[in-house]
């Protein structure tokens, strides 16, 4: 398999250890992370970031995509036979499987990954986590708009890259 | 009345992988969207009234269906969303849900797939359920709501088509795209999702 | 979990039930000389023949794929291939050929070898317009509209009628794409 993510040249920064450990398991498994969606409460995509599927899609259609994953979650709750039912949080498809998580106010991580990929639920913890620090803790972020905080960026690239040399080099 | 259904099943059913009463219920569509089976077992919520249902339960699989085939990280893009213009402030009610469907036959951005094309999915779970779906080329939808922790159902949902072949299809007295009222069918089927459910 | 693989056309054929040939062939026979009689026109037999066949054709299309494990097909080629293939050995027990290809591959031939409808057939001169078999290609436009394809479907040769072989043209008129059912929300 081919690895999914470039691998860094420098690696300085000083990532969450116990985070850490639960990426490392994640891509001990070598398995292949697709892409990384946040949407915000109201259906609107805040975030997206392709990590090397064949056809990375432009903004408009990532844009229709959350919305319309926004819809189908909201639709599967309607649908379920009993009561206390918060939405899909797996799918899984002929070529993937996507991961979501919601949380508590409102806001989906979802994350789309090779068939079978374990520990995904983990994984979106971490980014939840990340998002909370870098993010939200951001006083110039503007709450439901979109995530353009560098230090979030470099955190999850990172948090992924340092993985994958902990990986190749053992 | 029933004509067929002597002859035996092939291929013969997938092993029983759960004992006990965990299928909620079942669904049939034909390419139309009309609802040729709605069979139900154990479903204490209902939100809506049956032809509600059936049409949010056929708008879902048909949007998750453009969404799958869209998001296939294997494929290059060659199919855009069928569906589109989602400016509307999102609200859950079913009324915006067909009305986006609506809207999307306005103005069509994407290419429409044709029956079986592009990249499908097969399930989804919640918290509360799961449900299996699979799609014949010939654009019959069978869709199996089961507890969520039940495993693969795709050999089950391939053998409950052979149920329907048997059954249904070949059985004369039945018009293609009504209402299955097959007795043998609906005992087989009963009788097949309690071994596997 | 790999997709099961499709089963040849022979495979099947051995696994399914059968009836005895005489009895299909006479039976067969049977219904075209009772539709003479009621319809008088020769034109009217033949087209009341193709419409039994797609009604035959639009059950018999979700037998095939149940029992086929046949998925989508890529393109029109590989439909004629598996119809000729697997599909007339499935339900007739007869291979077919698939020729006369025109250059954008939307029209064939289907060539049958064998043909089990005709066995003891002589026809009368009074039924000269008649397509004996005009059923089949009923069934072929039948199952193929299940499928999302609008077929034409007609003869080119009937052995019945002197000619050498039995030729099936069929030619793709479109592919119709899955559209959203519901008009109206009521």
């Amino acid at each position: 398999m081919t690895s999914q993510f470039p691998v860094p040249q420098n690696q300085t920064n000083s990532f969450p250890s116990n985070k850490f450990r639960v990426l490392s398991s994640i891509l001990l498994t070598m398995a292949a992370i697709y892409s990384l969606y946040i949407i915000n409460k109201s259906g609107g995509l805040i975030f997206y970031k392709d990590y090397g599927s064949k056809g990375r899609m432009d903004t408009n259609d990532s844009l229709r995509v959350a919305s319309l994953w926004h819809s189908m979650h909201a639709i599967s709750q309607q649908l379920s036979p009993t009561t206390g039912c918060s939405g899909i949080e797996l799918l899984e498809a002929d070529t993937f499987d996507l991961h979501c998580f919601q949380s508590l106010t409102g806001t989906k991580f979802f994350v789309v990954c090779e068939p079978g990929t374990q520990h995904m639920e983990a994984l979106l913890k971490v980014v939840y986590e990340l998002y909370t620090d870098y993010v939200l803790k951001n006083p110039f972020y503007e709450m439901e708009m979109p995530i353009r905080c560098e230090l979030f960026d470099i955190n999850l690239t990172q948090a992924v890259q340092k993985d994958r040399v902990a990986l190749l080099g053992r | 009345m029933q004509f067929f259904g002597g002859s035996e099943i092939s291929p013969s059913p997938p092993v029983p992988t759960a004992t006990g009463n965990n299928a909620h219920m079942m669904y049939v569509f034909n390419r139309n969207g009309v609802c040729l089976l709605y069979r139900e077992w154990n479903r204490p919520l209902h939100t809506l009234n049956p032809q509600q249902d059936h049409k949010l339960m056929f708008g879902l699989l048909f949007s998750l269906k453009s969404l799958t085939a869209k998001m296939d990280p294997t494929k290059y893009h060659f199919v855009s969303l069928s569906l589109h213009s989602f400016q509307h402030q999102f609200s859950v009610a079913v009324y915006n849900f067909l009305l986006m469907m609506r809207s999307a036959e306005k103005g069509n951005l994407g290419i429409p797939q044709l029956p079986g094309q592009g990249c499908s999915f097969h399930s989804f779970r919640t918290n509360t359920y799961k449900l299996s779906f699979m799609e014949t080329p010939s654009g019959i939808k069978f869709i199996l709501v089961t507890n969520p922790r039940t495993g693969d159902l795709r050999e089950a949902l391939k053998y409950i088509y052979n149920l329907y072949v048997e059954y249904v299809a070949k059985n004369p007295l039945y018009t293609p795209g009504t209402l299955i009222r097959c007795e043998l069918f609906n005992t087989a089927l009963d009788q097949y999702v309690r071994s596997i459910a | 979990m790999p997709p099961a693989a499709p089963r040849s056309g022979d495979a099947i054929f051995a696994s399914v039930e059968r009836v005895n040939a005489e009895l299909f062939t006479l039976t067969y026979g049977a219904i075209v000389r009772q539709l003479l009689t009621d319809l008088e026109e020769v034109e009217e037999v033949n087209k009341q023949l193709d419409q039994m066949g797609y009604n035959i054709g639009i059950r018999l299309i979700d037998e095939f794929l149940a029992k086929s494990n046949v998925s989508r097909c890529v393109d029109f080629k590989e439909t004629a291939e598996m119809i000729a293939k697997v599909g007339f050995k499935m339900f007739l027990g007869v291979t077919a050929s698939v020729m006369n290809w025109d250059a954008d591959g939307t029209c064939c031939s289907i060539v049958l070898e064998d043909n089990p409808l005709v066995d003891f057939v002589e026809l009368p001169d009074t039924c000269q317009g008649l397509y004996y078999c005009n059923i089949l290609s009923g069934v072929i436009r039948g199952a193929l509209e299940m499928v999302a394809m609008k077929t034409e479907v007609t003869w080119i040769r009937d052995m019945l009628r002197g000619d050498d072989a039995y030729e099936l043209q069929v030619k793709l008129l479109k592919q119709v794409p899955e559209e959203y059912p519901y008009k109206d929300d009521e």
